[in-house]
Parts: C-alpha cells; sequence; structure tokens
C-alpha cells in the first residue's frame, strides 16, 4: 500500500515534535536549580561546603549548618529533634526548583510534581561521598563536588595516616539516652574506627543498639563520648558501678558540642568533626593536630 | 491451697528474698557465687564483683521487686473495688495517666520527687475521670468502665504524644521513650530509699482494709448492706492503687500488664480472700518484674531490651485468654 505525502509529511512532523519533546525534558531536568529546598542535615551541610547556600530557599526545621540561620524552616524528620512530620504544602508553597531528600520521603513528595533528588541514608564515608557527587551534578558544579571530594579523602587519609601505628582506644558512644549507642554501619562508627578507636558497640548489627549498663562496664571504654543531648557528665559519671570504667577514673568523658553536633551525622562535616574532635580526645598525645 | 494468711506474706517474702539472691548470679558478666556471698558479707574490698552485686544487681532487683509488688497490689485493689477481673492500673488508664504526669515532669524539669507527686495527681485524675463517667445507680458497671478506661488511656497517651511532640532536644525527648518503654536501667539505692518503704507501706496500709476489700467485692450495695462506709472506703482504696501505680512508674516507667495478670494467678493460688490476695499479689508481681527483668538484661546481651515491652508480649496472651474464658463463661466479667 502506498502512503499519500500528506501522511509522510505527517508521520515526519510527528517524529520530528517527539525528539523535540525528548531533546527538551533532559534540558529542563539540568537545568541549574535556584530555588532548592534540602531536607537532609547532610544535603544541606554538603550545599554549605560547595558554597552553594544561595540557592537554597529552605531547609529541615532543626538544621544547624551555619549561614541556614535566616531561611526558611520546613518540619521534618531528619534531625535530632522530636519527629514532626513532613508538612507537603509548605514545601510546594515555596515553588521549588529542586527538592532534595531521602528515600523515605517519596510516598509524601513523590508524584507532586515537584522535581526531586532522591539520596540514600549514608551510613559510611563512601555513601556520603556519593551524595556530595550526585548534588554537585545535579546543581551542574561538579568541578566543586570533584573538589569537596578530594578533600574529604585527603581529611581521612590525614587522620589515618595520625593514628597510625597507634594503640586502638576502646570507645563507648552515647547517642541521647543512657545506653543507645551506634553499631555497625554508621558514620559514628566509622567515624570512631577513623580516630583510632575501637567502637564498643560496633559489633551489633543494629544502628541504634542499647547496651546494657553491665556491659559498658565489662567493656570498659578508655574514652566515652557524648551527644549533646546526653545527661549531664556529672550524672553520667555517677551512674551505679561506672566509677570501675576507665574513661570514668581519668577523666576522658567527652561530651559533643552542640555546635559540632555534625560529627555524628550523615554529612561531609563529620571528616572535619572527627579530626577536630574524636582524634584528640582518643589519642590525647597526638593533640589537636593542624 | 490452704494457707494462714501471715504463712502467705512469709512465704512471699521468702520467694522474693531467694528469687533476689539468684539474681544477682544473673548478667553479662560472670560473678561466681563465693564472690557473691564475700560482696553481700562485705567482704571482696574494691572488687568489680562487689561493684555488680551491690552497685548494680541488688539495686535493680530489689527496684524490680518494689514495680512489681505495686502493680500487682494496684492491680489487686482495682479488680476488688471495681469487681472487675479486666481492671488493672493500664486497663482503667491509671499507667497512662501516672505516665503523663511523669513526663510531664521531664519536660518541666521537675525534680525526681516533683514528677513522682505530679505522677501521683495524674494517676487520681486519670482513675477519678473513669470513676465519675462510668459511676451509675448500681455502682461501677464492669464494662462502662473498661470502656471510659481505654478511652482516658488513648487520652491520656495523646497527651503524651503532644508533651514528646513538644520537647526541646532528644536528649527531654530520649528520657521521655526511656519512661514510656518501662525499665529499670537506671535504679540507684537514691530513690529506691523512700520508694521501698512507701510501697510496702501502701501495700501494708491494703492488707489492713483486707476485709472492706472483701466486701467491696460483694458489690458497693451489698457492702454498704454490710456496714461499710463505701463512700469513704472507695476513694481510700482508689488513691492507694494511683499511690502505688505512681511509685512503681516513677523508677521503671509503664509497664504494662502485670497488674492484670498477677491478681488471677494469686487468685488460683491462695484464693478470693484478700488477706491472702493482696500480700500474694504483690509477691508474685515482684516475682515476676524480677524475673522478666533477668531475661530482658541478657536475653539480647550486650544489649538490653525494653522491660515494658517484655512484660506486654507476656501480658496479651495472657489478656486474650481472659477474654476467651470471660466469652466461655457467657460474656459476663
Amino acid at each position: 500500500m502506498q502512503r499519500s505525502p500528506i501522511a509522510w509529511v505527517s508521520s515526519i512532523g510527528a517524529l520530528a515534535l517527539l525528539l523535540a519533546c525528548c531533546a527538551r525534558q533532559p534540558a529542563a531536568q539540568l537545568a541549574p536549580p535556584q530555588r532548592i529546598v534540602a531536607l537532609t542535615v547532610g544535603a544541606v551541610d554538603t550545599l554549605a561546603l560547595l558554597g552553594e547556600l544561595g540557592r537554597v530557599v529552605a531547609v529541615e526545621e532543626d538544621c544547624f549548618v551555619p549561614g541556614t540561620e535566616l531561611l526558611a524552616k520546613i518540619r521534618n524528620d531528619d534531625h535530632a529533634g522530636p519527629s514532626k512530620a513532613l508538612n507537603v504544602e509548605s514545601v510546594l508553597a515555596l515553588q521549588p526548583d529542586l527538592v532534595i531528600a531521602k528515600e523515605d520521603l517519596r510516598p509524601a513528595l513523590g508524584e507532586r510534581g515537584v522535581n526531586v533528588l532522591w539520596i540514600p541514608q549514608a551510613s559510611d564515608l563512601e555513601a556520603i561521598i556519593g551524595v556530595v557527587e550526585s548534588i554537585g551534578v545535579r546543581l551542574c558544579v561538579p568541578e566543586k563536588s570533584r573538589a569537596l571530594v578530594a578533600r574529604l579523602r585527603a581529611s581521612a587519609a590525614e587522620i589515618a595516616a595520625r593514628v597510625a601505628g597507634r594503640p586502638r582506644v576502646r570507645v563507648y558512644y552515647e547517642a541521647g539516652r543512657p545506653g543507645r549507642s551506634a553499631g555497625r554501619n554508621t558514620v559514628m562508627d566509622e567515624m570512631i574506627r577513623l580516630a583510632g578507636g575501637v567502637n564498643i558497640a560496633g559489633e551489633s548489627p543494629l544502628a541504634n543498639p542499647v547496651l546494657s549498663s553491665e556491659a559498658i562496664v565489662a567493656a570498659d571504654p578508655e574514652v566515652i563520648v557524648l551527644s549533646p543531648w546526653c545527661e549531664p557528665i556529672e550524672t553520667v559519671v555517677t551512674r551505679p558501678g561506672w566509677n570501675r570504667i576507665a574513661a570514668v577514673r581519668e577523666g576522658r568523658v567527652h561530651v559533643i558540642p552542640e555546635r559540632e553536633r555534625q560529627v555524628q551525622y550523615p554529612s561531609p562535616s563529620c571528616v572535619e568533626g572527627c579530626a577536630r574532635l574524636l582524634v584528640p580526645w582518643l589519642h590525647p598525645e597526638i593533640g589537636g593536630g593542624k | 491451697m490452704r494457707l494462714h494468711p501471715a504463712s502467705v506474706i512469709l512465704l512471699g517474702l521468702a520467694l522474693c528474698a531467694l528469687a533476689l539472691l539468684a539474681s544477682l548470679a544473673v548478667g553479662v558478666i560472670r560473678v561466681p557465687l563465693a564472690e557473691i556471698a564475700g560482696a553481700l558479707g562485705g567482704r571482696g574490698g574494691d572488687s568489680m564483683a562487689r561493684t555488680l552485686v551491690l552497685e548494680m544487681r541488688l539495686p535493680r532487683g530489689v527496684g524490680a521487686l518494689c514495680v512489681g509488688a505495686a502493680l500487682g497490689a494496684a492491680g489487686c485493689l482495682l479488680q476488688a473495688l471495681l469487681r472487675d477481673p479486666l481492671a488493672s492500673p493500664t486497663m482503667i488508664g491509671t499507667a497512662q495517666a501516672s505516665g503523663f504526669g511523669r513526663v510531664l515532669g521531664v519536660y518541666l524539669g521537675f525534680s525526681f520527687g516533683g514528677s513522682v507527686l505530679l505522677s501521683f495527681v495524674m494517676a487520681a485524675a486519670g482513675t477519678l475521670l473513669v470513676l465519675a463517667v462510668s459511676r451509675s445507680r448500681r455502682g461501677f458497671p464492669s464494662q462502662i468502665v473498661l470502656l471510659c478506661g481505654i478511652n482516658v488511656g488513648l487520652f491520656f497517651a495523646a497527651l503524651i504524644g503532644l508533651v514528646q511532640y513538644a520537647s526541646r532536644d532528644e536528649g527531654q525527648l530520649s528520657r521521655m521513650v526511656l519512661l514510656l518503654l518501662g525499665g529499670l536501667w537506671q535504679v540507684t539505692w537514691e530513690p529506691l530509699q523512700f520508694i521501698a518503704p512507701l510501697t510496702l507501706a501502701c501495700i501494708a496500709l491494703g492488707l489492713l482494709g483486707a476485709r472492706r476489700l472483701d466486701l467491696f467485692s460483694l458489690g458497693e450495695e451489698s457492702a454498704g448492706r454490710l456496714g461499710l462506709a463505701t463512700r469513704r472506703a472507695g476513694p481510700a482504696i482508689l488513691a492507694l492503687a494511683c499511690l502505688l501505680t505512681s511509685l512503681a512508674v516513677s523508677i521503671a516507667g509503664v509497664i504494662a500488664f502485670v497488674g492484670l495478670i498477677v491478681p488471677h494467678a494469686a487468685r488460683r493460688i491462695v484464693g478470693p480472700a484478700h488477706e491472702k490476695l493482696l500480700p500474694a499479689s504483690a509477691a508474685l508481681g515482684g516475682l515476676l518484674v524480677l524475673g522478666v527483668d533477668c531475661i530482658a538484661r541478657t536475653v539480647v546481651a550486650p544489649n538490653e531490651l525494653p522491660l515494658g515491652v517484655l512484660t506486654s508480649l507476656v501480658g496479651v496472651p495472657f489478656f486474650l485468654y481472659l477474654l476467651r474464658a470471660i466469652a466461655r463463661r457467657g460474656g459476663a466479667a
């Protein structure tokens, strides 16, 4: 069957239109976003370190990254405070051209006509680096993200070199309530290991195991690291039987300062925090480093 | 089993003492019996065994006995007062109300004593609310009391959620969560110095009113006809149950189902007379919480399970069994 010229022209036109649409789609997606809503602390930290906070219009409510004080705050669950559900309308009202969120917000944010960069829950340095790279690509600043990744790797290597050959220090990290710690495959576990320590909860497959008091006494940690929300040191050191723990006897119980809390989070700053806090706490003979 | 009331008390005390001694050998770190005996006898100097036994396991064991005894006795008192086999501090909302008071105390930054007082006030308010709503001319119909209790429990659970939502930081939130999960992680001699004697005093007071509890078990009208001043005795029994619940909540948080299960088990052993049932409920409650706590701190060692979660795992099947038994008897509670 022979086709008429009109049919040929129509077919070619439809094909051209289809190709044009397909070509337009990635171009729109790759346009550098200018109104970003960042709903994870790690993403905000990455944006700050990339020097791209100027494009951000809102951050997670409890965000502590310097430079975000005047930005709009969105209630979310990605912080240390009380659980608060995401109010999707407050995100949409800001008319963002990019939202950076963790996968667990997909049911709330997916299919809402918002351009979302989904990032995984990072549980180690490599995953954090992956997040930095994907944000760099999406913001069209791959060279900046490559530089940040190189800096992170160099810092980690420098810490490893500083503590190399030194005896490993037993560390108990308390995350909030008594006994709650960080298990295997958590950023805190990796940072303790990077700083030349052995996390006494590091064998636990749980992300947040709750150790019994006796187990902590039995492990006899040489250093205790408390998150900013733990009980005061004076209370912690007077817990029953804790006077037997080496860290308590030798006064090596430390609290992560509120402004440095990112050391506990899956964010690029955790490496710097590790160098500034954990290394001197675990190896006071090294000092604060440079 | 025919036992003299004094024998029940002595047997209960002896069993609790034996269980407490046995619990001293249970833990993450193995302590030989000779070292436990040495620590209890004042020997051992500054040894690890002495620390474990005297500073960690003994106060925790005593705390478990106090919590279990308080909840067992409170359940027994409430079941007698309301003539309802399903009455317990959790089922009629008293425990949740008490838990709310404790959580609110954390939020407001109250001292330990202030939190216990607030916990008691809330427990009393919650229970009075249930009784005020469900009271009829014929006393307290059990089904209405139970439904009111469930609703008041839900109401206080919502208030707990509200306080948690408003908590200022993770530390405060964590302390609230710890309280609500229930556990004896941090029991020390300091609060026990007044919690233990108060618990014993409340149980002794309840024992003094054992005959009144027997009369209440016959129904409020019958008790009145037999000469009991129900208008005075009722609130007194209720206040005692509330105080016992808030004492338990103050050191261990919300521990569910102990107050429901234990009086039933005790009734099967010593019968319905409260001069035996009340001490038996207290002793069995203590033994149950002590046993469950030993499991909680060793079964997933070096981790620890929340005590309240374990008692619920035990309590829910028992509760279903109880409901099934009631249904088989024709639906009458």
